[in-house]
């Protein structure tokens, strides 16, 4: 009987988180993003002044440009956006200097280097 | 068992617990999609708990305790929206421009000068419409408005001064990124210090305005907002030459630093230097002084003041001038105190720092210090009348900022105002038996306290400010200043508006009265002179108006008058050879109505045209004096046409002076005299702008019909007689100016 108990107490539970979970699906990501063909220090505030205009990032931070790289840290809520569409946006970001084109790419891990870790 | 169930608990609690605040973003429509909206406000309706959007757009909200799960959403020139929250934990808010505002908030470069949806009726002259013009210094930024009107004290020196209802510039307030730093010894040169390059905005006020800046501002205010360090561009260059030969050069370079790039730092750097010696109308003195300025500023940025926390602006500034004008043949270096060669020398230097920080405690609660202090050293000839003079000025500005239900807002405060202004004069020759050498001292010392609360009603259409401030001068005692200011958006294209108050201020007697040094007269002093009082009030009516996406307008009226109990006038009509320094506690009206339209076709024709009829007067044992230099009747148009590509852009602006009531000269020999009224003239300003990425070359023609006053300078060929006059320069004196320019920007 105490079995039963606990079955139909975890069911209920499950039930209940699952029915709550689905009412507050949002949650808060960190994507760490590493950008490169920047070319002076202007670049990392225009980029971030185009990811503040998106819907769901919260917060974007960038480390100091080292050679032609710096890497972005953007918190934002899944329910609204996601690491692919951020990528996006960092990638069709006008150039700081020539307004016409489109400059900053984002440098992907490779596979390899992702299995390793 | 136990386990399980304090298992399911915690996690059931934990799962309520997340649900306990919202989160979400605030975005308003621009142009080209969304912008986010850091400053606006959210609150769960029917409640007062708000939040503020803070840097990043982001809002967070309690939902503790709400059943109506509906947020309020509102920000300035935004359609106040409502939207349905529900089960969600983060929402993204999109409010519309509001259609009533839509001319009247956002700040961009595509339109130009705009009426301000502030409950004060306030012209914002931004970038786009500096540009319509060589804009130089402040002086030459107001080519294209109506409101301000900038009028020569000295033609020797160029000296100028900004008025508006026909007062003299002393009446309004000009402040410097919202804190006064032209008073005194800086008012006399000031406003020509501040070159058109490092202002972004330039906000125009008319009548009394908010009590939080202080007791002046009797006519109007005039705010400079100088370019923000973090929006400025990166890198910005003005060069100007004109057919005189001045050349100007501006350099501002504006970066962000710090490990996680929360400061940011703006450095402007000015020069002019002087013209060659010009000399059109033959009457032996320059047309324009030679003027040679070193100004360099740099402003700093921590933080955004809507967000919780830390932040503050901190701007120093230094400048250099040396002005010399006069005869052709005047060395400042040789004839300085000369009995033979009439010229005027001027040389400051004026060290300035101000600092403004603010700790937002919440979205409601807010402490904001403001410090600003200058410090200027002024050694300067006026013909034979030595003038050296220093000023230290300090000014502390503490206030607490409370929203106190819903939007309604409370401001309270405490100041203080020092100013201690030393002035040294002497003679190397004295022909006319002047006999006001020596030294002056003018003190300030006003300690003061202040609350203003604004209340909006009716989702904004109804915007009260009511203020007052107590402030104690260290001779004359208390002096009330109240305040109040109501906007009333009747329909959503008409807006009413009026205000009411009173002001005061102390006189700075020859910093503001450049004409006792360099007029032969003698100074006698009657009496001390009291501080000058005054009450203002004003109305407005403003429509707005779409024709499609095609024709867009703005048509206002606006009727001002002030009323001084005390103002000071030197009286020069009881002895021509004499200035009689007393109190004028007769009646001194001040009436002026404005009426102007403006016009945008296709967003690349924009039409401007304005009147004004002014009547200002004292009354002098019953008889009705007008003042002199203000034209009953004055009216001005601008025309702006720019090509679609944005590459090309025409401007043209004309204005016209009715005729002005000039001093009297009736007790001269008759070679000296002069009309009672000048004559009606027009000008003339055309420019053409050619822009090709990041250049921008522009050239123009001031005053292209060559209009010029004659004899400017009574008794021009005897300087050091007694009937040498400066003061009666109503029109322009150096004739057509051509000049060319090139900017070039990196954003």
């Amino acid at each position: 009987m105490q079995k039963v108990i606990q079955i139909i107490l975890v069911i209920f539970v499950a039930v209940f988180s699952l029915q709550a979970s689905a009412q507050t699906t949002d949650s808060l990501k960190t994507a760490t993003i590493k950008v490169v063909n920047l070319h002076c220090t202007n670049d990392m505030p225009t980029i971030k002044k185009q990811l503040q205009n998106q819907e769901g990032v919260e917060e974007i931070s960038f480390t100091d440009i080292d050679g032609d790289q710096s890497i972005f840290t953007v918190s934002y809520h899944n329910s609204a956006t996601n690491q692919q569409q951020i990528e996006q946006v960092i990638e069709s970001t006008p150039g700081c200097d020539d307004k016409s084109s489109t400059p900053y790419k984002v440098k992907k891990e490779s596979s390899r280097k992702k299995k390793k870790q | 068992m136990i386990k399980t169930i304090a298992c399911a608990l915690l996690l059931l609690f934990s799962t309520t617990l997340s649900a306990q605040t919202i989160k979400g973003k605030l975005f308003g429509t621009t142009d080209n999609g969304k912008e986010i909206l850091p400053g606006g406000t959210v609150l769960w309706i029917g409640t007062t708990i708000a939040a503020t959007a803070n840097e990043n757009g982001v809002f967070e909200l309690s939902s503790e305790g709400i059943t109506d799960k509906r947020i309020v959403a509102t920000e300035q020139g935004f359609k106040t929206d409502t939207i349905i929250i529900g089960d969600k934990t983060y929402v993204s808010v999109i409010l519309r421009k509001s259609e009533n505002e839509l001319k009247s908030v956002t700040v961009t470069d595509s339109r130009a000068a705009y009426l301000s949806s502030n409950t004060i009726k306030t012209e914002v002259i931004n970038q786009r419409e500096l540009s319509k013009a060589a804009c130089c210094d402040l002086a030459g930024c107001f080519g294209t408005q109506a409101s301000v009107q900038p009028q020569t004290t000295n033609v020797v020196t160029n000296a100028q001064e900004l008025r508006i209802l026909g007062l003299s510039g002393v009446y309004n307030q000009v402040l410097f990124d919202g804190l006064p730093m032209i008073q005194g010894l800086t008012y006399t040169y000031g406003i020509s210090t501040y070159p058109g390059t490092v202002v972004d905005n330039i906000y125009v006020s008319k009548g009394t305005t908010s009590v939080l800046q202080g007791y002046e501002s009797i006519s109007g205010q005039i705010n400079l907002e100088s370019k923000q360090p973090d929006k400025a561009e990166r890198i910005y260059l003005n060069g100007y030459v004109n057919s005189f030969g001045e050349m100007h050069l501006n350099v501002n370079v504006a970066s962000a630093l710090g490990k996680k790039k929360k400061w940011h730092s703006l450095l402007a750097l000015h020069t002019v230097q002087p013209a060659g010696k010009t000399d059109g109308n033959k009457d032996g003195f320059l047309d324009l002084p030679q003027l040679t300025r070193y100004m360099i500023y740099n402003k700093w940025r921590y933080g955004n003041d809507k967000a919780k926390g830390l932040s503050t602006q901190i701007g120093l500034r230094l400048v250099n001038e040396k002005r010399t004008g006069g005869q052709m043949n005047f060395n400042p270096e040789t004839d300085k105190g000369s009995t033979t060669v009439y010229g005027q020398s001027v040389q400051y230097i004026q060290p300035e720092a101000y600092a403004k920080t603010t700790y937002r405690l919440s979205d409601k609660n807010a402490i904001m210090l403001a410090l600003s202090g200058f410090y200027h050293d002024q050694q300067s000839w006026f013909g034979t009348t030595n003038y050296t003079a220093t000023q230290y000025n300090a000014y502390i500005n503490l206030q607490h900022e409370w929203q106190w239900y819903r939007r309604h807002s409370l401001k309270y405060g405490l100041s203080y105002r020092y100013q201690n202004l030393t002035e040294n004069i002497s003679f190397s020759g004295n022909p006319t038996g002047k006999t006001f050498a020596g030294m002056y001292t003018t003190k300030l010392s006003v300690p003061g306290a202040f609350a203003e609360n604004t209340f909006h009603w009716r989702d904004d259409k109804i915007v009260l400010i009511t203020g007052a401030r107590l402030d104690q001068h260290q001779v004359w005692g208390k002096y009330f200043t109240p305040r109040t200011m109501l906007k009333y958006v009747l329909h959503r294209n008409h807006t009413l508006r009026a205000s009411a108050g009173s002001g005061w201020r102390q006189v700075n007697l020859f910093s503001e009265q450049n004409n006792l040094l360099t007029g032969s007269r003698d100074v006698i002093f009657a009496e001390t002179l009291k501080p000058e009082s005054a009450v203002n009030w004003g109305l407005s009516h403003t429509y707005t108006f779409e024709a499609g996406k095609k024709v867009s307008g703005t048509l206002s009226a606006d009727f001002y008058s002030t009323h001084f109990s005390n103002q000071f006038f030197p009286d020069y009509d009881t002895d021509p050879t004499k200035a009689i320094i007393k109190n004028f506690e007769g009646i001194s009206w001040s009436n002026g109505l404005q009426v102007e339209a403006s016009f945008i076709f296709f967003k690349q024709l924009e039409f401007r045209t304005a009147y004004n009829y002014l009547d200002v007067y004292r009354r002098e044992n019953k008889v009705k004096v007008t003042l002199p230099f203000n034209p009953r009747n004055r009216a001005m148009a601008a025309i702006s046409y720019r090509t679609k590509n944005n590459q090309w852009q025409a401007d043209a602006n004309a204005h016209w002076f009715d005729k002005m009531r000039l001093p009297n000269t009736q007790n001269s020999p008759v070679e000296y005299r002069r009309p009672s009224y000048s004559v009606p003239y027009a000008t003339l300003n055309v420019q053409l702008t050619y822009r090709i990425k990041k250049l921008e070359l522009y050239g123009g023609c001031e005053n292209v019909a060559n209009y010029r006053q004659a004899k400017p300078i009574i008794s021009a060929e005897n300087p050091f007689g007694k009937y040498f006059d400066l003061s009666s320069v109503w029109g322009p004196t150096r004739g057509r100016e051509f000049y060319f320019g090139v900017r070039y920007s990196v954003k």
